[in-house]
């Protein structure tokens, strides 16, 4: 028996008319750097009869430009790389559409291997309606969530034993524990749509593709948590990704799903955004709640937590959007169904986001223990170069390279490697054959010095010192002695700082002492 | 000073007056007038009853946020850590070569003329290399595609 929340959601699908074929352009920020929005422009004013869907894109960046066709019957025909000169046969095709379907072998396998939760429908699905989301499945989670006990949702979380994405794997269930305990008259939902980190662009893909499972994410929590205010922070470069959500909200404004009363239950709740203004140091927690109270970007001590005093001195829930993006799955089916996926003491996917000397860049959503290795050669069709003996750059400024013989590693929460190696965010950037490994630690030293707030000193003064020490590492310096200093250096920097940006940024100098002794 | 006026009344008319409301006034502002002003800053300040020195350390501890007059066109180079990898420095070395122009970060470069800028990543790595030309992002660009897009961007430069 449905329950009456349900039966209120799935209320708002008869309206819904369901045209014989749709055509999908996938429409995002990178696809739009190589002329993604000219061919939607271009297929609009041409004569189609079918109905023309701005997605986001499904995360096969290689391909992009992306067209796809999805006849009535669920087949669909992919048009890879599209270029002005191929919108005239396109349109031929979706006005006259030959009996065999232009299926890409490529972008359907490289789908099929990838175990998509978060990123579920992304790109074949539309962003801008709610209506389009709930018919896929959407809401559901909401929905189940309002017809059971706060508690419940909240154990329901913790049994899935779902770790939060950002980069730190906090169990998701324990922070919301922590905010519902605390008692206060306002509590807070943030949702970390920074993502300031140099090579990560997940939750850009997220928030262009598939908004409404952000917002149906946060929503739960904030009713778990029993907080009247949701709070987006998205990242300043992320322009269409903050129209997208602006679109979305709006829509669940008009469907009743954010608002008084959502969906006739008697729980109440309000979603605002707030724009960023860059910096790599804004994704950590307590200096976003800085940045949003209008300080300067710079950590807080901890404690007290933001789950005890966060934004304006209120409990406040912290969560990214990836983790977020988890939230609807454990709630429709469960979180043994969750537990299944992944491995053990990892359960769940991670978006991995791939660029650098790689044949098929890209966002791919893979199982937790997936090797480096494999992530590399099946999705990314490995590394450029004839002879490619890739390293691996793993989770950004804050972590380091690995060797292209360590490449065996599984992604997992937390520490990968002895050196410090994180997963991060999961960003990974390959590095040519070619490539000087030490150039590259010098790029990510820099930036992290640039990137310094200020606030502690051994950052402060830290990070450029690190820069200059490794300027002046040349054969003739490179001694045992000035290696231990540097070594000495990178340790203070990482155990004297406040946040990750400090801690993890000794990380790369001590995966560089470690894995090219010479 | 009619400009100050006209700002100290928006902000009334838009923003309350509290204190959470600065990144949000700041964006307004600098998308208004393309940068923020110390006048500026000072409406601000009288706006929500924050210094001038504290709203001045927010303003300029956000790279987004400029403090002077931006140029009319802007170039923008990513130089994140994937597009190092792709081979960003020698669209870096062409525009140099090409145009005579000191690529090193002159970000508030001088009216009516070409600001370069090194950003640090503009976040779509899947389709680097990335040059920014005023709000358009281009990527996947070669040298080819670098000597294509340059002459509308300094055609009043030569």
């Amino acid at each position: 028996m449905k329950d009456n929340y349900t039966k209120r959601l799935l209320s708002f699908n008869n309206t819904e008319d369901v045209k014989a074929l749709k055509v999908m352009v996938q429409v995002g920020q990178c696809s739009n750097s190589v002329g993604a929005q000219n061919i939607l422009s271009l297929l609009k004013s041409s004569n189609i009869s079918a109905d023309l869907i701005e997605s986001g894109c499904d995360g096969l960046c290689f391909l992009a430009p992306k067209v796809i066709l999805q006849y009535s019957d669920k087949t669909t025909s992919i048009f890879n790389n599209v270029s002005e000169n191929d919108v005239e046969m396109i349109s031929n095709e979706i006005n006259s559409p030959k009996k065999k379907r232009n299926t890409n072998n490529l972008a359907t396998e490289l789908l099929n291997n990838q175990t998509r939760i978060a990123m579920a429908q992304c790109g074949y699905s539309d962003p801008s309606n709610a209506k389009s989301y709930i018919s896929e499945g959407g809401y559901i989670g909401l929905a189940k969530a309002l017809g059971t006990k706060q508690d419940e949702v909240i154990s329901e979380i913790e049994d899935s034993k779902l770790l939060g994405r950002g980069g730190a794997y906090f169990p998701t269930g324990l922070k919301l524990k922590a905010v519902r305990k605390t008692e206060s008259k306002s509590k807070y939902v943030v949702i970390n749509a920074e993502e300031g980190e140099p090579g990560v662009f997940k939750d850009r893909h997220l928030l262009e593709g598939v908004p409404h499972r952000i917002i149906e994410g946060a929503i739960i929590s904030a009713y778990a948590v029993n907080a009247p205010q949701i709070i987006f922070y998205i990242n300043a470069k992320a322009k269409l990704s903050l129209d997208r959500l602006k679109n979305a909200i709006e829509q669940c404004y008009k469907l009743n799903i954010l608002g008084q009363n959502i969906l006739g239950s008697k729980y109440s709740v309000e979603a605002d955004i707030i724009q960023g203004a860059g910096g790599y140091v804004c994704g950590e927690e307590t200096t976003l709640l800085n940045t949003m109270e209008g300080d300067r970007r710079e950590p807080r001590i901890k404690p007290p937590f933001p789950t005890e005093s966060g934004y304006k001195s209120s409990p406040t829930l912290v969560n990214n959007c990836e983790t977020l993006s988890n939230i609807p799955f454990i709630l429709t089916n469960g979180a043994t169904s969750f537990k299944r996926i992944g491995c053990e003491n990892a359960y769940g996917t991670k978006i991995i986001s791939l660029s650098g000397d790689v044949n098929r860049p890209g966002v791919f959503e893979v199982q937790m223990g997936t090797s480096i290795d494999e992530i590399i050669k099946i999705f990314g069709g490995g590394g450029i170069g004839k002879n490619p003996e890739n390293a691996v750059s793993i989770g950004g400024p804050s972590s380091g390279v690995l060797p292209h013989n360590q490449l065996h590693i599984k992604i997992m929460p937390g520490r990968i490697h002895e050196t410090g190696i994180m997963l991060g965010a999961g960003g990974l950037v390959v590095l040519k054959d070619k490539t000087n490994v030490l150039q590259f630690i010098k790029n990510l030293a820099k930036y992290n010095a640039d990137e310094s707030c200020g606030k502690c000193t051994p950052c402060r003064e830290g990070t450029p010192r690190i820069v200059n020490m490794l300027e002046k590492l040349k054969p003739s310096t490179d001694t045992p002695a000035y290696r231990e200093e540097l070594s000495d250096l990178a340790e203070v920097v990482s155990s004297a700082s406040l946040c990750g940006l400090g801690q993890g940024a000794g990380t790369p100098i001590k995966s560089f002492l470690h894995f090219w002794p010479d | 000073m009619n400009e100050t006026n006209n700002l100290s009344e928006e902000l009334t008319g838009y923003f309350p007056r509290t204190r959470d409301q600065l990144l949000n006034i700041l964006h307004y502002v600098q998308h208004k007038y393309g940068y923020i002003s110390k006048v500026s800053m000072q409406e601000i300040g009288n706006h929500i009853k924050m210094p001038v020195s504290e709203i001045y350390g927010t303003v300029t501890s956000y790279s987004e946020f400029k403090i002077k007059n931006p140029a009319d066109k802007q170039l923008k180079i990513c130089t994140g850590i994937s597009c190092i990898n792709q081979g960003n420095q020698t669209l870096i070395d062409t525009i140099k070569s090409n145009h005579s122009i000191n690529t090193n970060l002159f970000e508030n470069g001088p009216i009516n003329k070409v600001a370069i800028e090194e950003i640090d990543c503009g976040f779509i790595c899947g389709v680097g290399p990335m040059i920014q030309i005023n709000q358009t992002m281009h990527g996947r660009i070669k040298i080819n595609g670098l000597k294509n897009l340059l002459p509308e961007l300094f055609e009043n430069e030569r």
